[in-house]
């Protein structure tokens, strides 16, 4: 873990609560995009960020210096947006869904035709792009906010999820073929 | 060597291969039409995502986070600024007051910062009574304020007379409005 993330959590914990402030603030954005992709409300996306940060703060002792201090954040995010979600009972699809399905959807495009993304103009299809993450498994999805819309490593996403690296890997690819299968679908 | 899987195609775009497996899916894209297509397409969808717009979280994000961890912190400038301001309103009002209609509201008013005085004197008498360590600070003040009551009453100069009054009351009220900013709490909070 940074150096930086370290100090600052020691000092918190020494009683200086103002040393939480430059956490927010270095990892407020991250965790808002990931939970405005997540729950494609932004106003619920706040409201839960909040959450994080207090629950982070008041469960700071638990936290094992062994670690990278934002997968430790964003395992709370994640925890706190299904937790939500339950609550909610929003419509969802369940989280072992897509693993069940069997198509393969990179094997259905065909090589010989030039492939609809092409045809698409840039700004267009990071629209089409944002609507099909959307529509993605939440599980799929989740995956997939967080190593490309957060960047983070397959080493971190499986630690955060608690699942294997190479399920992280599968999953991610699943969802990407399954964004392109959207969009040309649309075309 | 045989066509590449497409997860092998997202690696080496994402960076994620040997500088091996780097150089044998070169050696292979340099041959294969549709190898390279696939790259192609997949390209276009990785740059496309990484131009996905980053949403900005609210400017006072920060502040709400940590008005639910350590409580509403107060602006203590903001404070004083805001006492001082409403005491120059209330010493600017009174002059124009005086200077306009001099005896009658100037009697209220010489009036009211008398009681404001002796009131004062008695709670200072009894802050007194109360605390044996600071005793004495208080009966000192308490003399002083009295003192001066008396010298204000002395004083031949109705107008002299009011000038301090004037002042004292500003510095008074000042100091109230500085430890009684509670009920402007919600105004006063850093935004």
């Amino acid at each position: 873990m940074k150096t930086d993330d370290k100090k600052l959590i020691e000092q918190v914990l020494k009683g200086k609560k103002e040393a939480f402030e430059m956490i927010i603030k270095k990892y407020q954005t991250p965790i808002v995009n990931y939970l405005t992709r997540m729950t494609g409300n932004y106003n619920d996306a706040i409201d839960l960020s909040q959450e994080v940060f207090v629950k982070a703060y008041f469960s700071l002792n638990s936290y094992d210096f062994r670690y990278k201090f934002s997968s430790w954040l964003f395992k709370i995010a994640s925890n706190l947006c299904i937790d939500r979600w339950r609550k909610r009972k929003i419509k969802t699809i369940s989280l072992n869904h897509s693993l069940k399905e069997g198509k393969d959807f990179y094997l259905q495009v065909s090589d010989k035709k030039p492939s609809p993304i092409e045809k698409y103009e840039k700004k267009e299809l990071v629209k089409k792009i944002e609507k099909a993450i959307d529509r993605l498994p939440l599980d799929l999805k989740e995956l997939f906010i967080l190593r490309h819309i957060n960047e983070l490593s397959y080493q971190e996403i499986a630690q955060i999820k608690n699942i294997p690296i190479g399920t992280v890997k599968n999953k991610i690819f699943r969802a990407k073929e399954r964004i392109k299968y959207l969009l040309e679908k649309e075309k | 060597m045989k066509c590449l899987e497409i997860n092998k195609i997202y690696d080496y775009l994402e960076g994620e291969i040997s500088s091996e497996e780097r150089i044998e899916i070169e050696k292979h894209l340099s041959v294969c039409p549709t190898c390279s297509r696939i790259l192609r397409e997949r390209k276009i969808l990785l740059e496309s995502i990484k131009e996905i717009p980053k949403i900005e979280p609210p400017p006072d994000l920060v502040n709400k986070i940590m008005d639910k961890i350590i409580g509403p912190r107060i602006s203590w400038v903001k404070v004083f600024i805001y006492s001082l301001s409403i005491s120059f309103i209330f010493s600017l009002f009174s002059i124009i007051l005086l200077k306009v209609t001099k005896e009658s509201v100037s009697s209220i008013f010489l009036n009211f910062t008398n009681s404001l005085l002796n009131t004062i004197r008695y709670v200072t008498i009894f802050l007194a009574k109360l605390m044996k360590v600071i005793t004495l600070i208080f009966k000192v003040l308490e003399q002083i304020i009295g003192d001066f009551v008396v010298l204000l009453k002395s004083m031949s100069s109705l107008e002299l007379k009011l000038q301090i009054m004037v002042i004292l009351t500003t510095i008074i009220l000042t100091g109230l409005i500085f430890i009684l900013y509670f009920p402007f709490k919600k105004i006063l909070v850093k935004t």
